[in-house]
């Protein structure tokens, strides 16, 4: 078993037959001092694995949970991934990246937003915000003018989130750094927007099973005076826009407004709007 | 490969530490590794600025700060010639790293000796 500490990279190889997580962690934590963005462990070169020897990553999976450390794993053989899954907690809470550039992508966007918030302004008062949340969808535009008006209006500041969706089958944690990506540059041109109108905010980028349990939990720990949703695209499959709208008429106990974008209308050669 | 084996009999929590100084190296110390040790974990460190100590007395303190109470024993190989102008031919990296942890707490070094012959 070796374990190699180059480039910024904790690189695995030869044959994980027993519990090494503590030889692993030591490197991990030497890494983190000079890569403040986080380390990946990259498995590419790991030939085996057994039982024991798999535990290394139950044992790295609590650390990552009881620390909160940026710790990512990437290139897991199959073989290797195979016999990981046969330690129970692992198969559903560890997050494993694609690739060494996946994950790196993944910690960038996780530093810009570290703790999944990025404060912007002084710390939100209770009862002096409205949370807007954006979806990434057409309605997002029309979302935000309309947040920037009502903070305008009641003298409010503004906190921006973006949830990050997962299927279910994915750990929590798990690198989705085109969604992370498209979630950040969306917060920062809210950003940039609010700053321009000299509003106050606070963005918020969080990771849910579903768009309204997102907005709800944040809307839950918050005590804003208002949540305007840009509702998702059409998607019949889903029931979206629906799903979102029903479940948060229901759930969200302070003012709601939900923002659609306007309905395509069908071109007569067939195209849409 | 003595040190090795003198320092498997006293402890399960083994690592062994290799400093890259010339990364054409590495490949080589990999291979040769797996085939002829194998069962204790090789942790390979790069060295920016080629220096063999920092990189060693790093990840000791790293490993001391994660497990403050634990005693660390340091082994350290040690060349012995047997004509004294053949040190001048060795790179004894023994002594730096003896003088670089002596001040250190809860680090217990030994050094275990290999003769030229």
């Amino acid at each position: 078993m070796i374990v190699e500490s180059i480039n910024g990279i904790i690189k695995l190889s030869g044959d994980l037959t027993s519990n090494q997580w503590e030889t692993i962690r030591t490197a991990a934590n030497l890494l983190r001092r000079q890569h403040r963005k986080g380390v990946v462990v990259d498995c590419s070169g790991l030939e085996t694995v057994t039982h024991e020897g798999a535990h290394t990553f139950l044992d790295m999976l609590l650390y990552i949970e009881a620390q909160n450390a940026r710790i990512i794993v990437a290139n897991v053989p199959p073989h290797i991934a195979e016999e990981i899954r046969h330690v129970p907690e692992v198969r559903s809470r560890l997050a494993i990246a694609n690739s060494v550039e996946e994950a790196r992508k993944s910690l960038t966007v996780q530093q810009s937003f570290s703790g999944e918030t990025k404060r912007e302004s002084a710390t939100l008062k209770p009862a002096s915000h409205l949370i807007v949340a954006l979806c990434g969808g057409r309605a997002d535009r029309f979302a935000l003018p309309i947040a920037a008006a009502m903070a305008q209006m009641r003298q409010l500041s503004v906190l921006v989130l973006y949830p990050i969706i997962l299927q279910r089958s994915l750990p929590m944690t798990t690198p989705m750094p085109d969604q992370e990506e498209a979630a950040q540059e969306s917060l920062k041109t809210a950003g940039d927007f609010l700053k321009s109108r000299s509003i106050q905010y606070e963005l918020v980028m969080k990771r849910g099973r579903e768009l309204y349990a997102a907005i709800e939990e944040v809307s839950a720990a918050q005590q804003e005076r208002l949540v305007i949703v840009s509702l998702p695209d059409q998607d019949q499959r889903k029931r979206e826009p629906q799903a979102t709208a029903d479940h948060l008429l229901s759930s969200v106990h302070s003012e709601l407004v939900l923002v659609r974008s306007p309905l395509e209308e069908p071109q007569p050669n067939g195209k849409h709007a | 490969m003595q040190a090795l084996e003198y320092v498997k009999a006293f402890s399960k929590d083994v690592r062994a530490l290799h400093v890259v100084i010339n990364p054409d190296t590495v490949e080589a110390m990999k291979r040769e590794w797996g085939q002829y040790v194998g069962d204790i974990p090789l942790v390979i460190l790069e060295s920016p600025y080629r220096s063999l100590v920092e990189p060693i007395v790093e990840y000791i303190e790293a490993a001391i700060e994660e497990k403050p109470d634990r005693m660390l024993t340091v082994v350290v190989p040690q060349a012995v010639p047997k004509y004294w102008w053949q040190s001048t031919l060795h790179n004894n990296s023994a002594e730096p790293i003896r003088r670089a942890l002596a001040a250190k707490r809860n680090i217990v070094i030994t050094n275990v000796r290999y003769f030229l012959n």
